[in-house]
């Protein structure tokens, strides 16, 4: 048999999205400049992890309906000792609308 | 007593004289306005309510442990209801929850399977098939035992001691509530000094007691009787009017389902009403101290605790520094003497919602407690604090009252560590014409009833 390939009967189509990205993110850039954000990213999602089980923590009491940090001070005040750290991050992201707010925040139309 | 003074001679129809009228200085008693946390800085109505409840069981929490040891001995064990095993003799703390089948639910009212029409407003909405349920921070249980169904109310936070049979239901064998808080000691003064508590005015109805109302605004202000009745009036330091002032027929429920161009130039049947309110304000205010505070049917909002009325109401009342409007609940410190009090819509709903019939005995039970409104929010409107239950007692208050009631009673209750406190239940005056008077000295209490006309063959009231 003559040499085919695969791609010969399935033709690989270059879809339109695909090297825009490419071009964003730094095909002209150097490659750790992307690995950074996708650093910076990994850490968001670590702290938002962080904050949601915050959230989910039954100790401080419901969570539905008040600010993260609305609740981590009340939950200071009633002495339930929430973890500082907690604080911290929401403090340092003020108008991150994902910190701020509680996870079911996304849902406030239903309640 | 508040009474003519014995040593007056009576000096009504007599002749005028030239020499010099007797003046009589009214009373001054130290006030301060402790009704801050009934104040809502905020108006957010978004919130759920189970941040009030979560609140209510923190700050209950730390008093029930203490009220637990004391009871049942500091080495009791108190667990929580995740915690607890079937047979475990233990103490556990948490909110009560009444499951009642005749409470009015919204979802039963619009439910299409029903078919019926919604549930008639009832005087009472207990059964005998009504169960308690505990519910701690995160589970709960069912209750049997000790504790009375009839008489407990949702929305208490209790203490029981018991142990969970195998079926699931803990058995109580005892239970108790928070001690009761700690109470100012009160410098008394020397004197009789009186404030005056009055409630349920009723301007604004068919039928018209305004002759009695201004009898007793005279009274206040000196314009009545004799000089041994102006001398008793001048101890008289302030009034306190709990709610209610404006009649029930002022609120014209029609006028919201009519259609508008039929009620656009009638005015509201409360507009009038307040005018003839600030006209008797307006006499009182110029002489005495004035407390006014909203009820069930006078213009402020519906849920607790209801905002002062507005100062635009009272145009010429306001215009004394001696005129306030405060808020339901209030908490006054009066010469040192703590008054707390509602304008009845917490001891109405305990009675729509429990077996006491005598009002004297749900407030005592609200005392108790350690909770002004334990129903709020479930069946008494509330409004949805986060971070703060402001009925919850703080202090123990020397004289804890309730307005708008059927009849006047009163009583003394005594707690463990020597607190004190006058428990008085203020009738309305729009059907009985009457008002009580605080003697601050003595921290007793008489009723004071105006009358307008006698019947045939009565005889003259004895004071």
């Amino acid at each position: 048999m003559s040499q085919m390939r695969i791609t010969d009967t399935f033709q690989q189509v270059k879809r339109p999205g695909r090297t825009q990205k490419q071009g964003k993110s730094a095909q002209i850039q150097a490659a750790p400049a992307q690995s950074t954000s996708d650093a910076a990213d990994l850490q968001r999602q670590t702290e938002i992890q962080l904050l949601k089980h915050f959230d989910l923590n039954s100790d401080f009491g419901p969570c539905i309906g008040i600010m993260r940090l609305e609740r981590w001070e009340r939950a200071e005040k009633f002495g339930l000792t929430p973890p500082m750290d907690v604080r911290d991050l929401i403090v340092q992201h003020p108008g991150d609308e994902e910190y701020i707010h509680c996870l079911w925040n996304d849902y406030k139309q239903m309640l | 007593m508040f009474s003519k003074d014995p040593n007056e001679e009576g000096t009504l129809l007599q002749e005028p004289t030239t020499e010099d009228m007797v003046q009589f200085e009214r009373a001054q008693c130290s006030y301060e306005n402790l009704s801050e946390r009934f104040m809502l800085k905020q108006r957010n109505f978004g919130r759920q309510y189970a941040h009030i409840y979560a609140v209510r069981l923190w700050v209950m929490k730390a008093r029930l442990v203490k009220a637990a040891k004391r009871k049942w001995g500091d080495d009791v064990c108190i667990r929580k209801l995740s915690e607890m095993e079937t047979g475990e003799t233990c103490v556990v703390i948490g909110t009560l929850f009444k499951h009642m089948e005749l409470k009015p639910s919204i979802l039963k009212d619009i439910s299409e399977e029903e078919g019926a029409m919604p549930q008639p407003p009832r005087a009472k909405y207990t059964e005998d098939a009504d169960n308690l349920i505990l519910e701690d921070e995160v589970q709960r249980v069912s209750l049997e035992g000790k504790l009375d169904v009839q008489t407990s109310v949702t929305g208490t936070i209790v203490a029981v001691y018991g142990a969970e049979d195998e079926s699931g239901r803990f058995q109580v064998k005892d239970f108790c509530y928070a001690d009761l808080p700690a109470q100012n000691s009160v410098q008394t003064p020397e004197e009789d000094r009186f404030v005056v508590l009055v409630s349920g005015l009723g301007i604004g109805s068919n039928q018209d007691n305004l002759l009695e109302l201004q009898l007793l605004v005279d009274l206040v202000t000196g314009q009545l009787g004799d000089v041994g009745d102006q001398k008793s009036a001048a101890n008289i330091v302030r009034v306190i009017v709990a709610g209610n002032s404006l009649s029930e027929s002022t609120q014209d429920k029609d006028s919201l389902t009519k259609a508008k161009y039929l009620s656009r130039k009638t005015a509201a049947g409360s507009v009038e009403a307040m005018k003839v309110l600030d006209d008797f304000l307006v006499q009182l205010s110029s002489c005495v101290d004035v407390d006014v505070m909203p009820g069930d049917f006078d213009p402020a909002n519906h849920v607790l605790p209801q905002q002062p009325l507005h100062r635009c109401m009272f145009p010429r009342a306001m215009k004394y520094p001696t005129m306030h409007t405060v808020p339901n609940p209030y908490e006054a410190s009066v010469g040192d003497v703590r008054f707390l009090g509602t304008s009845g819509q917490n001891v109405d709903d305990i009675y729509k919602y429990s077996s006491l019939e005598n009002s004297l005995e749900i407030l005592e039970k609200t005392l108790t407690v350690g909770h002004v409104a334990p129903t709020a929010p479930d069946t008494l409107g509330s409004y949805p604090f986060h971070d703060s239950d402001p009925f919850i007692l703080e202090s123990c208050p020397h004289v804890y009252f309730v307005g708008n009631q059927a009849k006047f009673q009163s009583k003394t209750l005594e707690g463990d560590s020597g607190q004190r406190a006058l428990l008085v239940t203020v009738p309305k005056f729009s059907q009985t014409q009457s008002c009580v008077l605080v003697n601050l000295r003595t921290l007793q209490c008489e009723v004071l009833q105006v009358q307008a006309a006698w019947e045939e063959g009565e005889q003259p009231m004895q004071e």
